[in-house]
């Protein structure tokens, strides 16, 4: 049952967009919740072990938030500004995003996030990113980096640099 | 299906995956190569061209052969572009799936 809740990621290479999509083994209303519900939100939203913190939030409809992400010795690591542009329980949410910690301000995401009920009362999200440009977009991926994974790919790095994939 | 060329077409196949670890150890040509599987030479030859036109093989011409050479980093760039980005959101929805099957035990008293 687990198996078919994986996660797939599209981003086609030279586009502004990318797609996130994931099932769940819960009905809509709750992974709608989820996403919409910040005392949720701070449980699961920031990943690898960091800690989410909201300046503040009202979300609903014409509503706005901003919240941001420290690691384990309280360092901030991210903040994200934006308003929500619609919120519909329980299918969707729309919504812009901007990461405040690059110095340029106006590289804003438009995130779309559909819930679709499945049979057996699961829910299948897909989470529609739109950017303005393909260096944004790109950006965006890379910020993955950052926010406190490095550690995973350092292993790989590491087998690189050994020399066992060098000519 | 637009053709794509990029490293994620290249590694999407487990062919093309174990090719890209045969060579990673050391330059092979395309007999050798398609010496270590059961598919038709044309077959893998197929692969070896998407993986050269990836980036991910580089071909050097020694007299009459041919020898493919891994080009580690564009496959550096794999690990370094979508790879953390995924996972991520893989370990978010993970820790999603913990707070929805709270909820259900809670909802379930």
């Amino acid at each position: 049952m687990e198996n078919s809740n994986q996660t797939r990621i599209i981003a086609k290479e030279g586009k502004q967009e990318l797609f996130i999509i994931r099932e769940f083994d819960a009905p809509r209303h709750s992974v709608f919740g989820a996403f919409s519900t910040p005392e949720l939100l701070m449980k699961f939203f920031a990943p690898f072990g960091n800690i989410m913190h909201f300046n503040f939030h009202n979300y609903q409809s014409g509503g706005s938030y901003s919240w941001y992400q420290t690691d384990a010795s309280g360092k901030t690591l991210c903040t994200f500004n934006g308003v929500i542009h619609e919120l519909k329980a329980p299918e969707r949410i729309i919504y812009t995003s901007e990461f405040m910690e690059i110095p340029e301000r106006g590289h804003v995401v438009m995130e779309a996030m559909l819930f679709e009920e499945l049979p057996n009362n699961r829910t299948k999200l897909t989470i529609h990113d739109v950017c303005f440009t393909i260096e944004d977009r790109d950006a965006m991926i890379k910020s993955g980096m950052e926010t406190g994974l490095s550690e995973v790919f350092k292993q790989l790095d590491t087998l690189i640099k050994s020399g066992l994939w060098t000519e | 299906m637009d053709l794509r060329r990029d490293v994620f077409q290249a590694i999407a196949d487990p062919t093309r995956r174990t090719i890209i670890t045969l060579i990673a150890a050391n330059a092979m040509t395309p007999t050798a190569i398609a010496e270590h599987f059961n598919s038709t030479r044309q077959t893998i030859s197929k692969h070896i061209q998407i993986l050269t036109e990836c980036e991910l093989l580089k071909q050097e011409q020694k007299g009459r052969e041919i020898y493919y050479h891994f080009n580690p980093n564009k496959m550096k760039e794999v690990s370094d572009w979508l790879q953390p980005f995924y996972k991520m959101w893989d370990d978010r929805f993970s820790r999603l799936d913990n707070v929805l099957n709270k909820q259900k035990i809670k909802n379930g008293k």
